[in-house]
Order: C-alpha cells, then sequence, then structure tokens
C-alpha cells in the first residue's frame, strides 16, 4: 500500500492508512457523545430555575411573576427543553392576553415555533376551533389579536 | 462431528430451557364458562363461577380461536356502557386475578403472539377511574406508571391523576418525551396543570 506514491497526507485524507484510519476511527467514536451533548444535554442545561419560574408565571397569567424572573435572569426566549417552546406559548395557550403583552413588550419573539413547527398563533388558532366555554373563547381570542399585532422581530 | 454433537445438546439444552419459561397459565372448562359470562357482562354467573374455583388469570380458547385469560377480557372490554364491568374487575380480583399481569394472546401480522400486559395500561385504554382504583387497592405497584400517568392527563381524567400520583408514580417521568405536565398543557387543562405542578412536577423533567 506504501508503494502506491501517493503523498501521506493524502492517503490519510482518505483513510487509507494508518493515520487516517486513525483520524476517522476517533471522528465516528466522538460523533455520538457529540450528537447526544448537542441535542439533550445542552438543551436542558440552558433552562434555568429563573426559566422554570417564567414558565410557571407564564403557565397563570402572572405579569408581576413573570416580570420579577425576568429580572433575575430567566431569557424570555428559552425554550422548554421538551417540546421546545417558549413562556409565550404558555401564557397564550392559556388565555392570558396581559402575560402575552409582557412577554412580547420584554422582547418574545412572536415568530417562534416549537418542535411541532407552529408559532404560538397557530396553536391558539387551533385551540379556538376546539374550545368550547365561551369564556375560555373570548380569552383565547384576545390572546390571538395580541399575536396578530406583534411585530416580528428581526 | 464432535463440535456438532456439542451444538446438538446445546440446542437442546435451549429448547429445554426456552420450555421451562414458559409459564403461560392454561385452564379448563370451568375458565371457558367464566369467560363466556365475562363476555356476556353477567356478574352473578361470575361470581358464581369465581366462587365453584374457576381462575381468572387462565387462558382458554375463545374468540377467533385464540387464547385468552378472563381478566385481560373484563379489563379489554370495560366500557363506560357497561358500569357493571367494574364489579366483574372486583369479583376477579378478589378471587386472586393478578394486578400486574394479563395474559392473553393477540393476533399481530397474521403471527400469533402471547401478550402479558400490563392491567393499568389496558385500562387506560379507555380511562376507567374506579378501575384503577380497584387495581391500586389490590396491592399493584404500577410498573408503567408514568405511560399510564401521561395517557391520564392526555384524558383529562383528574381523578386518575390524583390516584397515581398518591400512589408514587413519577410526575417528571417522561414517555416518549411527553411529561403529564406537558400532556395537560397542551389540554389547556389549568386543574390537573395546577395539581401537577403541587406535587412537583416542572418544565424540565
Amino acid at each position: 500500500m506504501a508503494s502506491s506514491g501517493a503523498p501521506g497526507w493524502l492517503l490519510a485524507l482518505f483513510g487509507l492508512n494508518r493515520a487516517g484510519k486513525v483520524l476517522y476511527g476517533t471522528l465516528f467514536a466522538l460523533a455520538l457523545p457529540a450528537f447526544l451533548v448537542w441535542t439533550v444535554v445542552l438543551p436542558r442545561m440552558r433552562f434555568s430555575g429563573e426559566d422554570e419560574r417564567l414558565f410557571r408565571a407564564a403557565r397563570h397569567g402572572d405579569v408581576a411573576g413573570i416580570e420579577q424572573s425576568l429580572q433575575i435572569g430567566a431569557g424570555v426566549n428559552d425554550r422548554a427543553p421538551t417540546d421546545r417552546k417558549t413562556a409565550l406559548f404558555r401564557a397564550a395557550v392559556f388565555g392570558y392576553a396581559d402575560a402575552v403583552k409582557a412577554l412580547l413588550a420584554h422582547g418574545a419573539d412572536p415568530e417562534a415555533r416549537g418542535a411541532d413547527g407552529r408559532t404560538a398563533l397557530e396553536v391558539v388558532t387551533e385551540a379556538l376551533g376546539e374550545e368550547k366555554n365561551p369564556e375560555a373563547l373570548k380569552a383565547l381570542d384576545a390572546v390571538a389579536a395580541v399575536l396578530r399585532n406583534a411585530e416580528p422581530k428581526r | 462431528m464432535r463440535s456438532m454433537r456439542l451444538v446438538l445438546v446445546a440446542l437442546v439444552i435451549a429448547a429445554l430451557a426456552i420450555s421451562s419459561c414458559d409459564k403461560a397459565p392454561y385452564g379448563g372448562e370451568k375458565e371457558s364458562a367464566l369467560i363466556a359470562a365475562t363476555a356476556a357482562h353477567d356478574v352473578a354467573k361470575v361470581r358464581a363461577l369465581l366462587d365453584s374455583g374457576a381462575n381468572p388469570n387462565r387462558m382458554v380458547k375463545f374468540e377467533e380461536g385464540l387464547y385468552q385469560s378472563p381478566w385481560r377480557q373484563v379489563l379489554r372490554q370495560l366500557r363506560p356502557k357497561h358500569p357493571e364491568d367494574a364489579a366483574i374487575v372486583k369479583a376477579m380480583l378478589q378471587a386472586g386475578a393478578d394486578p400486574a399481569v394479563a395474559w392473553g394472546e393477540g393476533q399481530a401480522l397474521s403471527r400469533r403472539r402471547l401478550h402479558q400486559d400490563e392491567p393499568l395500561l389496558i385500562v387506560m385504554m379507555n380511562p376507567n377511574a374506579d378501575v384503577v382504583r380497584l387495581l391500586l387497592d389490590a396491592g399493584l405497584k404500577p410498573q408503567s406508571g408514568v405511560v399510564a400517568l401521561v395517557s391520564a392527563a392526555d384524558a383529562g381524567e383528574a381523578g386518575i391523576v390524583r390516584m397515581l400520583v398518591e400512589a408514587g408514580v413519577n410526575v417528571n417521568g417522561a414517555n416518549g418525551g411527553r411529561t403529564p405536565l406537558l400532556a395537560a398543557i397542551e389540554r389547556r387543562d389549568a386543574k390537573i396543570m395546577a395539581y401537577l405542578e403541587a406535587h412537583g412536577a416542572r418544565e424540565r423533567p
């Protein structure tokens, strides 16, 4: 093999000599852990205790709680590790227009998409089609209006 | 030749091991009568047969020529329109039905397969709070508690959610990436969500 005449670095590039085999073997062995760290570990680490408080406040439409958790360091566009949605989705699906307004005022991205590829407005529009309770319908309508008027972030 | 003989001996030992592992319980006349009475939702007859010693865990040939235990049959046929089936479940549990395993055979892709299903998961196909209560009272320690908890939250069954959490199922467990909290959020069910939060459910499971 060594007598083929090609330079050593070229053989290594194609994985034909010992150095090349070690190179590609190492890359292959590192690829899986790296993939897992990127898709599983990092998203979990990026979601802090403050984010947990922000999401909880958003689920309950607690505007004071939202502002407080943003002050202590929650990220307004941080995503939940499970469904990759932001706090905006949580406030929106439970029909809290004030909380949605507060999140947008703090820079929440109305165009953010969850793991299912839908925006908050699309999720709320679907919920409007399913909801029977007139009170909840009114609340969801208000949220949809706020989201429609929101300027997309550039 | 010597190695051939060794392989043959190994094969025989493996066959014996596999056949001794097959502890699937099979029944007889009494169980046939029991499963027929169960399918007819006849509570009194079921009680009489159980008193006469029929074993609800044992499989007999039933519909479509597949083996089925009366225990699995009653769990599979639970429907809201037959509330009396909960009474059959209760009678069978008192007569020694296993709250952790229901035996039966199913057919998939024209292949018969023996199932040892967990009763809790069969019940969660048609959620029934009374039956879940009976299973837990019979001493069930749920193996697939998280799966059942997620499907209870999906179905909006607040009573079942409460029972499972009280039975010690992990509220932050995930079934294929879905947590009970996420199921409650997707249903926009504020009651179940608040209950799960009060028991420590988090966005980061």
